[in-house]
């Protein structure tokens, strides 16, 4: 076709899906900060707020969940650092392990929210119940997408017979982290606050 | 590392990566929503003028309409469509999606965009959102029609406007806030780390200042929209009652002020986001056609950072009627005063690229001097919204609609037209028609002045920006004539669009071969011979000069030197 032959694929370096990355997790964050500035003004003019976590099953259920996430960021870490030294069946483990863990967490918070519906604390009961699912339910969102992504950079990382690709590792693990901390942050303005 | 690609149909022009072709896309994208919007914008001047009488035909009035006559809740969909239409289906993919996927690489030196995946999907994402929007006029109760702010209680499932086109519309906007999202951190990305050797911050034209100071805001405040739409969206679908209060709650703890914070938050940064991208083009274009450099190029960009800054913190002057604390609403008004001064600066930064300037009165030019009138008209008149004193009387009535359509909609639309006429020869290979663009210009300016102006003259009489059928109230009866007049010039104005569209797909198909640089522009984008093919450059371009080198006396032969062009010593 054309006589001059161009270079159509964009070689991405690592740094600029990093940087690429970090505005993504800053949208998110803003995400986060308007939803939960929303809560607090709706908890500030609410005449009674009911703490989703006074009922102590609720409590050590987010406790146990906030304990999942941690571990989840540890694993991820190994299976990152068995990406450095190239190998596979490491890698595949850990991060298998970190996605299994993702999963357990989502499991945990659907068996939370099922808890919290059987005592009569529904979306539409109150309007704790409407800001603890909305938050809980973004952030469980995100979480699935995290999974996907995870899932995507097993395989992408792997898929060349003895190599580890450590980039979409590391731009997974960046969202992952990011992840694990807003929970923290959520579960400390949710059930301790 | 070169590769070459045997394309397919799908892959070259539907499903591309490369950024000129999303650029045409969502060019394409764009118009369509823009004749869109326009014609239902001369529906509601219809309706405003001759508020009894059935559409004409050729106003397509019986296709739509049963009898030909809009009801008020026809109405009530028109203004909301035609405002959500324009600023995020129209606009923002013309100035943002067409002129930012098309210029930033090409001017800044670049292969493509950083992410040319996800600037493929950013399009398709936009697309779902059209197809979403559109659906919602399928529904049988019609779409959306809360207004384009959708404030509850309208926009509430209970006690709100009946049927499902609300959350078909707050659905769509979602959709087109993750294209534009996308799209943004492609942008910020790109411009960060894609510069060509050389291409320093303040060598970059303005125009990509422009586009890249409104994808920073985007992707900070469009997820705060996005926040309020996921409320708003959960509201209306499982129940939640975020924005529900007094007499319609069920359940206590709801605020519809809330949405309205939320919204604003988002909504005067948005102002901006559609209007730098026409500030910057206009900054370019001027210094161009004037053989000039820009006056001031750096303070012009470090104005518009100023902005940028300052428009995040003047949300709470649109809701001035809303009882906030009178101390709360100084401090509003002070902040909101405060960016006269940048814009200011930057105007007077335009006028000194005009002042003793070579001007070339070419379609791009005549668009890009249109800007500064409709501009700084908009932007004087905005004095009057941001003080609390009188924005209590004009409130929500035509002055607003005449002021923020002289700011955000003449000043973008006739900034996009000037991109329009000055990048089709790089876009399409191809010129267009210069006299039909000049006349295209006069047929389109007079009338627009026309319409809102007097809008202004409405609203200070006393006309509310939402009414049906004005002619209700006996107050009014006064400016019926000035009604009247409006919708005639209206109707010039839109159908003069008509010129537009010939000359644009006639251009097209027709055109004289454009050459390389027909305007004697010095940006990077011009060094290229036409079709570019994927991938732009064949060697990465060293940039020695900023983006306004012209009339320098250093250059003997002609009155320009292309930034990728050693000064002669």
């Amino acid at each position: 076709m054309s006589t001059q032959v161009l270079q159509t694929k964009v070689k991405t370096d690592e740094f600029t899906s990093f940087l690429g990355m970090l505005v993504v997790l800053g949208s998110i964050t803003m995400l986060f900060v308007a939803l939960i500035v929303s809560y607090s003004i709706l908890r500030i003019q609410s005449s009674m707020w009911i703490n989703p976590g006074m009922g102590s099953i609720a409590f050590q259920l987010g406790v146990i969940n906030t304990i999942i996430l941690m571990i989840s960021s540890w694993t991820y870490y190994k299976g990152q650092q068995y990406a450095v030294t190239g190998s596979r069946r490491k890698v595949r483990q850990w991060l298998g392990l970190t996605l299994g863990l993702g999963v357990v967490f989502l499991l945990t918070q659907l068996n939370l929210w099922r808890i919290l519906i059987d005592s009569g604390m529904t979306a539409q009961s109150n309007i704790v119940g409407s800001v603890f699912y909305m938050l809980t339910g973004v952030h469980g969102l995100h979480i699935i997408a995290a999974i996907i992504a995870l899932s995507w950079a097993i395989i992408r990382s792997t898929r060349v017979t003895g190599t580890v690709e450590i980039r979409p590792i590391k731009l997974v693990g960046l969202l992952w982290h990011f992840l694990d901390f807003l929970w923290i942050c959520l579960f400390i303005s949710i059930f301790i606050i | 590392m070169s590769e070459h690609h045997e394309q397919t149909f799908w892959t070259k022009y539907i499903f591309s990566t490369d950024h000129k072709v999303i650029a045409k896309q969502f060019l394409w994208l764009g118009l369509f929503f823009l004749a869109f919007g326009g014609f239902q914008a001369l529906l509601i001047r219809w309706q405003l003028a001759y508020p009894d009488q059935p559409l004409p035909w050729w106003l397509l009035g019986t296709l739509f309409y049963e009898g030909g006559v809009i009801t008020p809740d026809h109405y009530n969909a028109l203004f909301t469509m035609h405002g959500t239409i324009m600023i995020f289906w129209a606009i923002t993919p013309m100035l943002i999606g067409a002129f930012g996927n098309f210029v930033i690489p090409l001017q800044i030196g670049a292969p493509d965009m950083a992410f040319p995946k996800l600037n493929m999907i950013s399009f398709w994402t936009m697309f779902l959102a059209s197809v979403v929007l559109l659906a919602s006029y399928l529904l049988p109760e019609g779409t959306a029609a809360g207004g384009w702010t959708s404030y509850p209680p309208l926009s509430a499932p209970v006690g709100g406007i009946a049927g499902e086109g609300q959350t078909l519309w707050t659905l769509a906007l979602t959709l087109a806030g993750t294209s534009t999202l996308m799209g943004a951190v492609n942008y910020i990305i790109t411009v960060v780390r894609m510069r060509a050797p050389g291409m320093t911050y303040f060598r970059m034209p303005l125009s990509v200042w422009g586009l890249w100071l409104t994808s920073i805001l985007n992707a900070i405040f469009v997820p705060i929209i996005a926040a309020g739409l996921i409320l708003l969206l959960l509201d209306r679908t499982i129940g939640t009652q975020f924005f529900v209060a007094g007499g319609l709650a069920t359940v206590e703890g709801g605020d519809p002020l809330l949405y309205q914070h939320v919204f604003w938050i988002f909504g005067h940064p948005e102002v901006y986001i559609l209007i730098l991208p026409a500030w910057g083009i206009v900054s370019d274009l001027l210094s161009v056609f004037s053989r000039k450099p820009a006056f001031g190029a750096r303070v012009t960009a470090i104005c518009m950072c100023t902005i940028v800054v300052l428009s995040s913190i003047v949300w709470g002057h649109h809701m001035y009627t809303t009882g906030m604390s009178p101390l709360l609403g100084k401090a509003f008004m002070f902040l909101t005063l405060l960016i006269s001064i940048p814009s200011s600066i930057f105007f007077l930064n335009w006028l000194g690229t005009l002042w003793r300037g070579n001007l070339h009165f070419d379609p791009p030019m005549l668009f890009a001097m249109a800007v500064l009138w409709v501009f700084g008209l908009g932007g004087l008149t905005g004095l009057y919204n941001a003080t609390v004193t009188s924005d209590i009387y004009l409130h929500d009535t035509m002055f607003v609609v005449g002021h923020f359509h002289y700011t955000m909609a003449a000043s973008v639309l006739f900034g996009g037209l000037a991109a329009i006429y000055f990048w089709f020869p790089k876009m399409f290979g191809k010129k267009m028609n210069p006299l039909l663009g000049k006349l295209h210009f006069w047929i389109s300016f007079i009338p627009l002045n026309y319409v809102f102006f007097n809008m202004m003259v409405l609203g200070y009489a006393g006309q509310h920006r939402r009414l049906y059928d004005p002619n209700e109230y006996e107050f009014l009866a006064p400016i019926n004539d000035l009604n009247i007049s409006i919708t005639f010039f209206a109707m010039v104005l839109g159908f003069s669009q008509l010129i537009f569209a010939y000359n644009f797909i006639n251009s097209m198909i027709n055109g004289e071969k454009a050459e390389a640089n027909p305007w004697k522009a010095n940006t990077l984008e011009w060094t290229l011979e036409g079709p570019i093919p994927h991938g732009n450059f064949a060697t990465t371009p060293t940039v020695y000069n900023g983006p306004h080198e012209y009339s320098n006396p250093a250059v003997k032969d002609r009155d320009w030197i292309a930034q990728s062009e050693p000064m002669p010593t």
